[in-house]
C-alpha cells in the first residue's frame, strides 16, 4: 500500500499544481480584486495606490513566482479580506464538509444500493419500475429546488427540523438527504444494471444449480462481482459532492463548508484563500480516489498493482 | 500509473479465491485498514468534536430549545447573507461586519432618526481654526476589556485608521485627515489637509479602539472584539452566527436585550423560511414578492438613489442639455416605483438627494412623467433618430436588469432607438471609470449610495468631473462646489448646495429617477424602527 501511494504521488503532485496554476490564471482573467475589495466610487488615484500596496501592479510572471514559492513552503499568503493566513481559513470549515458529504454518500448507498439491488431480481415487475423511477427523480431534482422544497415542508410547515445552520445532528437532516438524493439516484441505477448483468450470467445459474440459497447467490456471489462499478459510481459521486454539488447545498441551508467559503472568497476575488481552498479540494479529492483504488484491490483479487 | 494485470480464470471455477499470490494488498489489510481509519476519524471527530469546538454545550441546550419553541426568548436574532470576513472595525468596509460592530464598536459622533449629528464619545466641539477640530470627549466611559475611553484612545484609533500599513479600506471616506493630537486626558485635536466641513460626517467611519488592547492583539483583531459599546461578541461560529451579549456597564445605560445573535444564511429564500419558522426576528435583502410572505415588514428610506448618468462630455450623443430633459421626461418613473419596488421609495425631486441629506434642497420637484414634452424637445435639439444605448447591471442591485429594460423601452416610446446592455457588476465597474475607461458609456444605470449624509460626496462624484464616475463637467457647479467644500458656516454651505441642486436640475447630469426605501421582514414579537442609515442597532430593539 505504502509502494501504491508513493508511485501515485508525482503524478498528484503534478495535477494539484496544475489546477493551482490554472487558479493563478484565472484570477486576472476573471476580474479585478482591487475592484472588489474597494468602495465602489473610490478614486482612481486611491484605487491605484491600494493596488500597489497590495503587489498586483507587479508584472504577472512575478506575481505568479511568488505565489508558486509560497505554496511550496506551505504558506498560501494571507487572505487580502481577513488580513490572516490562508490555509487556516481554508482548512477550518472542512470537518463539516466532510461530515455532510460522508453522511449524504451513506444515505445515498444505504438505500441506493438495496433499491437497486431488489429491482434487479425481477426486471420488468412492478417493483423495478417503482425502482427506476425513484432513482430518476433522485439525478433529475434540481439540488437547489429540492433543497428550498425539504425547507418549506419540513422546517416552515411542519417545524420537525431547524431551516438551516449546524450545531447538533438535526441541522445535519435536511442537508444530508438533500444531498444524497442524486448520488442516491446513481448508485440506484448502476447498482440494478450491474446486478442484473451478473445474474444473467453461467455461473449464477451453475451455483442456483448447485443448490445455493438465493440469498447466498446474490450476495457472496454475484453483489461482489457487481461491485467495481457501483464502487466507482460511489466514489465518483463522492468526488462531484465534494468538488461541486455541496457548493449549492451548503448556500441553501448556511452549512458553514468549504463550497460556501470558496463561493464568497470568489466574490471577493481573494486569491489566497481561493487557491488555498482549492488546493484543500484537491488533496481531498486525490485521497478519495487513492481510497477506491484500494477497495477495488480488496474487492476484486484479479485487479493487482505493481 | 499502476499496471493491473488480470489473472486467469477458467470456466466454471468459482470466483471467489482466496489465493494471494501477486496481490499487494490482502483484503484483510485493507478492511484492517478502514476500521482502522474509521475508528480513528469517529475517535478523532469525538475527540476533536467539531461540533463542540464551534457549538459550546450550554449553547447547545439553547439550541434545542431553539428548535422546541422558534427563536430563544430574549434573544433577537438579525439574518443577514455572509459571514463577515473580518471583525477589525477599521480595515474592511463590509456590510456583514457593520451588522456585529454597529453593535459593539461607537464612534466621536452619532446620528439621530433623523440622520442629524449628534454628541456621542464627543461630547462638544469647535474649531481653533479651518484646519483644527478640537473634541471633548465624554468621561467615564470604558472599553469592554475594562480599559479606559480617552483622548489617548482617540488619537490612537484615528492615527490607526489613517495609516498605509493598514491598508484600510475606509481610505477614500478619511482621506482629508492629517493628523491628531492629545490635547489633555480627554481633549483632542484632529487636524486636516484643507479644511474640510464634512469632517464631522466622516467621523462616522472611525470607530473608537483601546490602544493596548489593539496593539497586543495584533492581526487577531479580525476575530475578537473589544469596543466601548452597547454589546459584546461572545463568540463568532464562522459561516453560522456570531452571538452578542448586553454589556451591562454601558456609559448610555444598560440595553432592554440582554441576547442578541447575528446568524448567516445566505439564501434568500431561506432567510425568509426562517423568518416565517420563528428562528429570526429581523431580516433584510428579501425581493419585494417575498417581503408579501413575511410575517411583518419595517421600512424606512435609505440613502440609495438610482439614476442614469448622462455625459455632457464632447462626443456624447446626449451632449445637448435639451436632450438630457427629455430624458427626464420621458420616464414614467411612479409606474417604476410601484411596479419594481413595491411602492417602497419616493421619487427624486430633480436632485439626487433626500432629505436626510445635508445640502438637500427641499424646493425643488421631479420632472413629472411627460412623453409629449419630451418629444417636443428632442426634436427642438434636432435629435430625432437619436439611437442610444443603456449600460446596467444584472444582479447587483435590486431589478435593476429589469429597470433599465423598462427605461429602454420608455425611451423608445418618444422615439429614441434604444438598446440596453447589461454587464455583471465587475465588468461595469470597469466601464463606469472613466479613467479606466476613456469612452466609458454615456447612458449608464447606476444606484448611488451615500451614507456619509453629506452633499460633497454626492455633487463631487456626479455633479462634477472630479468624481472618476462622472461624465458630466459643469465649471459654474464646479465653482460652486469648490466654495461649499471650504465653507465652515454651515448655513452658508446649505445654500451653495441647494443652487448646485438647482442648477443641476435644468441642466441634468442624469434621468434622476427614486430614492429607494430599505425594506427589512421582521417577526411579530419585534418591536422596531428601522432608520435611513441601514444600521440595525439591537439597543432599539424590545421583544414582545
Amino acid at each position: 500500500m505504502a509502494r501504491l501511494f508513493l508511485r501515485r504521488l508525482p503524478d498528484s503532485l503534478l495535477l494539484i499544481g496544475g489546477v493551482l496554476t490554472l487558479v493563478f490564471l484565472t484570477m486576472f482573467v476573471v476580474g479585478d480584486p482591487a475592484r472588489a475589495m474597494l468602495p465602489p466610487e473610490t478614486p482612481y488615484e486611491e484605487y491605484l495606490a491600494f493596488r500597489r500596496a497590495m503587489g498586483f501592479d507587479d508584472p504577472i510572471p512575478v506575481q505568479y513566482l511568488r505565489f508558486i514559492g509560497g505554496v511550496v513552503r506551505g504558506d498560501f499568503g494571507q487572505s487580502w479580506w481577513e488580513r490572516t493566513p490562508a490555509l487556516p481559513i481554508a482548512l477550518r470549515p472542512l470537518p463539516a464538509t466532510l461530515l455532510l458529504a460522508v453522511f449524504s454518500l451513506a444515505v445515498a448507498v444505504s438505500t441506493g444500493l438495496p433499491l437497486g439491488v431488489l429491482a434487479s431480481r425481477h426486471p420488468g415487475s412492478a417493483l423495478d419500475r417503482l425502482a427506476i423511477l425513484i432513482s430518476l427523480s433522485g439525478v433529475t431534482m434540481p439540488i437547489i429546488w429540492l433543497g428550498l422544497i425539504m425547507i418549506l415542508v419540513f422546517a416552515v410547515g411542519l417545524r420537525w427540523l431547524p431551516t438551516s445552520g449546524y450545531g447538533t445532528w438535526a441541522h445535519v437532516v435536511l442537508p444530508g438527504l438533500t444531498l444524497a438524493a442524486l448520488p442516491m439516484g446513481r448508485i440506484a441505477q448502476i447498482s440494478r444494471v450491474s446486478m442484473i448483468d451478473e445474474l444473467a450470467k453461467q455461473y449464477v445459474v451453475t451455483a442456483t444449480a448447485k443448490g445455493l440459497p438465493g440469498r447466498a447467490v446474490l450476495f457472496r456471489h454475484a453483489l461482489r462481482n457487481a461491485a467495481i462499478p457501483i464502487l466507482t459510481v460511489a466514489g465518483w459521486e463522492l468526488v462531484l459532492m465534494l468538488g461541486g454539488y455541496t457548493i449549492v447545498v451548503e448556500t441553501v441551508f448556511g452549512w458553514p463548508g468549504v463550497g460556501l467559503q470558496l463561493f464568497t472568497a470568489i466574490e471577493h476575488r481573494d486569491m489566497p484563500v481561493i487557491a488555498a481552498t482549492v488546493f484543500v479540494i484537491s488533496v481531498v479529492i486525490v485521497a478519495v480516489n487513492f481510497l477506491v483504488d484500494l477497495l477495488y484491490g480488496a474487492i476484486d483479487p484479479r485487479v493487482q498493482y505493481q | 500509473m499502476a499496471e493491473r494485470r488480470v489473472g486467469k480464470r477458467s470456466r466454471g471455477e468459482p470466483l471467489t479465491s482466496d489465493t494471494p499470490e501477486g496481490k499487494t494488498v490482502s483484503r484483510r489489510e485493507l478492511l484492517q485498514f478502514i476500521a482502522g481509519g474509521a475508528a480513528a476519524l469517529t475517535a478523532g471527530s469525538l475527540g476533536l468534536r467539531p461540533l463542540d469546538l464551534l457549538v459550546p454545550s450550554a449553547q447547545r441546550a439553547d439550541i434545542s430549545r431553539v428548535l422546541a419553541a422558534g427563536a430563544p426568548a430574549g434573544t433577537a436574532v438579525l439574518a443577514i447573507g455572509g459571514d463577515p470576513t473580518s471583525l477589525d472595525p477599521q480595515a474592511v468596509e463590509e456590510g456583514n461586519e457593520r451588522a456585529v460592530n454597529d453593535n459593539v464598536y461607537e464612534t466621536l459622533v452619532n446620528r439621530d432618526a433623523q440622520e442629524r449629528i449628534i454628541p456621542w464619545l464627543a461630547t462638544s466641539w469647535s474649531q481653533p481654526n479651518p484646519t483644527t477640530f478640537r473634541f471633548r470627549l465624554h468621561r467615564g466611559v470604558r472599553f469592554h476589556n475594562g480599559e479606559s475611553f480617552d483622548a489617548d484612545a482617540a488619537v490612537f484609533s484615528i492615527k490607526r485608521i489613517i495609516s498605509p500599513e493598514l491598508k484600510s479600506q475606509f481610505a477614500a471616506n478619511i482621506a482629508t485627515i492629517a493628523d491628531a493630537r492629545k490635547v489633555d486626558a480627554s481633549t483632542f485635536d484632529l487636524v486636516t489637509k484643507e479644511p474640510d466641513p464634512a469632517l464631522l460626517a466622516r467621523l462616522f467611519s472611525i470607530r473608537m479602539m483601546a490602544p493596548n488592547w489593539t496593539q497586543q492583539t495584533g492581526n487577531q483583531t479580525a476575530n475578537q472584539t473589544n469596543g466601548t459599546g452597547p454589546y459584546k461578541v461572545t463568540a463568532w461560529r464562522r459561516g453560522v452566527a456570531v452571538e452578542l451579549q448586553a454589556n451591562d456597564q454601558y456609559w448610555g445605560g444598560a440595553p432592554r436585550v440582554k441576547r442578541a445573535r447575528v446568524r448567516i444564511i445566505p439564501e434568500d429564500q431561506t432567510r425568509l423560511s426562517a423568518l416565517q419558522a420563528g428562528e429570526v426576528d429581523v431580516v433584510r435583502g428579501l425581493l419585494p414578492e417575498q417581503l408579501a410572505q413575511a410575517p411583518a415588514t419595517a421600512a424606512a428610506l435609505g440613502p440609495q438613489y438610482s439614476f442614469i448618468r448622462l455625459s455632457n462630455l464632447r462626443g456624447s450623443p446626449v451632449r445637448d442639455r435639451r436632450i438630457r430633459q427629455a430624458l427626464n421626461y420621458a420616464v414614467d418613473k411612479q409606474t417604476l416605483l410601484r411596479q419594481l419596488h413595491g411602492g417602497k421609495g419616493r421619487l427624486l425631486p430633480g436632485q439626487l438627494s433626500g432629505p436626510e441629506m445635508f445640502g438637500f434642497n427641499p424646493r425643488l420637484r421631479p420632472y413629472p412623467y411627460d412623453p409629449d414634452r419630451a418629444r417636443a424637445l428632442l426634436s427642438a435639439a434636432g435629435a430625432r433618430g437619436l439611437a442610444l444605448e443603456i449600460v446596467g447591471t444584472r444582479g447587483r442591485w435590486a431589478a435593476d436588469a429589469l429597470e433599465a429594460q423598462a427605461i429602454g423601452g420608455m425611451f423608445e416610446k418618444v422615439g429614441v432607438k434604444t438598446k440596453v446592455t447589461l454587464l455583471n457588476f465587475q465588468q461595469w465597474l470597469k466601464a463606469a471609470d472613466r479613467k479606466q475607461t476613456p469612452n466609458s458609456p454615456p447612458v449608464l444605470y447606476i444606484q448611488h449610495d451615500n451614507t456619509l449624509f453629506d452633499a460633497d460626496r454626492t455633487v463631487s462624484n456626479y455633479y462634477s468631473l472630479t468624481g472618476s464616475f462622472s461624465m458630466y463637467g459643469n465649471p459654474t457647479l464646479d465653482r460652486l462646489i469648490e466654495r461649499a467644500r471650504a465653507e465652515i458656516d454651515p448655513k452658508k454651505r446649505e445654500q451653495l448646495y441647494w443652487r448646485v441642486f438647482s442648477l443641476g436640475r435644468e441642466d441634468p447630469p442624469m434621468v434622476f429617477l427614486a430614492q429607494l426605501a430599505d425594506v427589512w421582514g421582521v417577526s411579530r414579537r419585534l418591536r422596531w424602527t428601522p432608520v435611513p442609515d441601514g444600521r440595525v442597532l439591537f439597543k432599539d430593539m424590545a421583544l414582545r
